[in-house]
This record gives C-alpha cells, sequence and structure tokens, in this order.
C-alpha cells in the first residue's frame, strides 16, 4: 500500500509540474526568455523525476532548497556591504552623541566644581578644565581635573605670614602701627639715647620688613599647597573624583610689586 | 474588455501614432508607451485567474509550493523585462533594451542557481566515490 501510495504521489507530482512547464511556456512573453525559463522549468521536472533518489538520499531536500531560493530573493545584491556601511554610520552617530553627552556633563561638572570652591574658597576661579575618558564599557569617567585659581589680591599685601590670612592680617598691621607711632612722640620729648633708640627701632624695623619679606615666600608656597589640598579634598568629598586626578593651580602672587 | 475593444484601441493609436509621427515625433512615441501600458495593466490583471489555476494544481497534485513560487516569479520577471524592453525598444534605443533583457535573464539564471546545486550535490552523491 505505502509504495503504491507513494509511486501514485509521485506520478501526480510528474504530471502537475510538466503541465506548469507547459503553461509558463504558453504564457511566457517572447522568443528571448524562452531559453532561460525553458533550463529553469527543465530543472523542475528534473527535480520532481528525481524526488525519490533525493528523499532517499538525503532525507527533506524540499526544506533546503525552499531556504536556499529565501535566500536568493531576500538578499538582495551587497546587501552585506550595505549592512557594514549602516552600521558604521550608526556607530559614528552613537559616538557624535557620546561625544556631546561628555561635553554637557563635563561642562555641568565644571559649573558645579567653580560654584563650590568659590563660595568654599572665598576666592575667584579662574578657570576650571575637565578631562573625560572613556572606560572600557562605554562609560564616562573623570580623567583629570584642572583648577585655576584667581591670584588672590588681598593677600599680596605684606600681612601675608599668618596661614589663615583674614584673622590675622589686621593685627600684624596694628603691631607695626604702634610702633611707628609710638617711637616719633618718645623722641620729641626725650633727647640722645632716644634718637639713638630711635634709630635702632628703625634698623630693627627695616631688619624685621625684611624677614617678612623673606618669610613671605615661603608660607606662600605653604598656603598654596594648603589651599591646594584644601580644594581637592573639597572636590573629593563633594563629587568623589579621588584627589590625585585634582590638580589645584595657585597662581603666582606679585607680592613685591 | 474585450479582444474588439483591445484591436479598436490599438488600430486608433496606430493611426494616431502614424499622423503624429510627421510632425511630432516626441509625442507619437509617448502615445505609443501610453496606450502599451494602459493595454498591459488593463490585462495583467487577467493574469490572476491563470495563476489561481495553476495554484490549484500544484497544491492537488502536492508538488513543493516552492517549485510554484519560484516559475511564478521567473514569469513576472519575464514580463516586466520585456515590457520595460519593448517600451525602450519603441524609443530606436536598442542597446538598452538588450541590456534591460539581459539583467532579466541574470535574475532568472539565479533564481536556478539553487535548484541546480541541489541536482548537482545529489548526483555527486550517487557516483561512488
Amino acid at each position: 500500500m505505502g509504495l503504491m501510495d507513494g509511486l501514485s504521489n509521485w506520478l501526480r507530482q510528474i504530471i502537475a509540474v510538466i503541465l506548469l512547464a507547459s503553461l509558463i511556456d504558453l504564457i511566457l512573453p517572447n522568443r528571448t526568455m524562452q531559453r532561460y525559463v525553458r533550463l529553469v522549468a527543465g530543472l523542475f521536472i528534473l527535480m520532481t523525476l528525481a524526488t525519490p533518489i533525493l528523499q532517499w538520499m538525503k532525507g527533506d531536500f524540499t526544506s533546503k532548497l525552499t531556504a536556499s531560493l529565501d535566500v536568493v530573493e531576500h538578499s538582495p545584491q551587497r546587501a552585506s556591504q550595505q549592512l557594514a556601511m549602516i552600521e558604521e554610520e550608526g556607530a559614528k552617530l552613537r559616538n557624535k552623541h557620546n561625544d556631546q553627552a561628555a561635553q554637557l556633563v563635563s561642562a555641568k561638572l565644571e559649573a558645579a566644581i567653580r560654584s563650590e570652591v568659590e563660595q568654599s574658597e572665598q576666592r575667584g576661579v579662574r578657570k576650571v578644565d575637565i578631562k573625560l575618558e572613556r572606560g572600557k564599557d562605554d562609560s564616562l569617567q573623570v580623567a583629570k581635573v584642572v583648577i585655576l585659581l584667581e591670584p588672590e589680591s588681598a593677600r599680596s599685601s605684606s600681612s601675608s605670614v599668618s596661614s589663615s590670612h583674614k584673622e590675622v592680617e589686621p593685627i600684624a598691621e596694628v603691631d607695626i602701627h604702634i610702633e611707628v607711632e609710638q617711637w616719633p612722640k618718645d623722641q620729641e620729648t626725650s633727647t640722645g639715647p632716644t634718637s639713638e633708640s630711635a634709630s635702632e627701632s628703625t634698623l630693627e624695623q627695616q631688619s624685621d620688613q625684611a624677614v617678612i619679606a623673606d618669610a613671605d615666600q615661603e608660607p606662600e608656597k605653604q598656603i598654596d599647597r594648603e589651599t591646594r589640598l584644601r580644594v581637592s579634598a573639597l572636590i573629593a568629598s563633594r563629587f568623589g573624583i579621588a584627589t590625585n586626578i585634582v590638580e589645584v593651580k595657585v597662581p603666582a602672587v606679585d607680592v613685591e610689586k | 474588455m474585450d479582444i474588439l475593444q483591445i484591436v479598436g484601441i490599438g488600430f486608433l493609436a496606430t493611426v494616431l501614432i502614424l499622423i503624429i509621427r510627421e510632425q511630432k515625433p516626441m509625442f507619437a512615441y509617448l502615445l505609443a508607451v501610453f496606450v502599451g501600458v494602459a493595454i498591459f495593466l488593463a490585462f495583467v490583471g487577467k493574469i490572476d485567474d491563470v495563476i489561481s489555476v495553476l495554484d490549484e494544481l500544484a497544491d492537488r497534485s502536492g508538488i513543493p509550493t516552492v517549485y510554484l513560487k519560484t516559475m511564478l516569479k521567473i514569469i513576472g520577471i519575464a514580463y516586466v523585462a520585456e515590457f520595460g524592453a519593448q517600451i525602450v525598444k519603441d524609443a530606436g534605443l536598442e542597446s538598452i533594451a538588450s541590456k534591460i533583457e539581459f539583467a532579466g535573464k541574470m535574475l532568472i539564471l539565479v533564481m536556478a542557481v539553487p535548484i541546480i546545486s541541489v541536482i548537482v550535490e545529489t548526483v555527486l552523491n550517487l557516483l561512488p566515490t
């Protein structure tokens, strides 16, 4: 029974395909295409004739044929190249997008750091430079922060010996003031030794000033260092940026001039 | 539409084109194209009946639908290529018409490639190694 069924099926298929081929041959518009279409139709007939052998040889060949025909239909020429081009384009756009995002982030961070430092240090910030780096998983990381502080004009007077300049500044001035004011008063009333002491005092004052001028250089650096540490610590605590990538620059103050 | 109407339209168009061709060859060509497209479009729908018959035949005989699909595609390619080539030929540009036909032939052959590959594989498998 099974054999007869298969045989009748096979014969039916052959007849149908031959009919199909002849109909298609009729439908065809002209001679030029006829040879090519006949080739394909003949191949189909051949395949139908060989169906039992094909099935015996390699099982389900129809699905394979369907798949390969689909591949032929659905892959237009240079599809892979076009795909690559589109992907490249997409990557470019994505990079642009990321760059814009990075710029925005750095601008915001810059503004935040600037306002924060200005508030805590009570001095102007000339420039904040933020360098961003792309990590392995395309995430942005802060690579370097450079803060350039405004030179402190108020501190350029001679009183900058004190570390916390605000408090000690007036005291130092007052000290010097009193000394200078007192001596001439005594000089008017007394004679001789007082003049000597006056000259001595002026000498002392001069040396004092020299010491101050000398000392001016060293503590300046120290203060700068302290400021740097303070600012970087502030940024580390506020923004979670490691202190070793924060660089605070304090421009040299022209103390003498 | 009947065959008489179509033939009438064809005659009318031919006479008109013959008259116009003396004065304005361009319009003669445009008229020819238009009439050709109109007739083609009017009767391309009729192919639906033929295709449905073929479909039924394929369905009842149990041949794989891929065969029918591929053959119909081949017919479509042949028709469209032929149509375009004829229009271009009317304008007197034989070379371009032949290029269009060439493209159609290539597409038909590309359709045949998977079938050929399957047959060749089978034949190679049949041969004792």
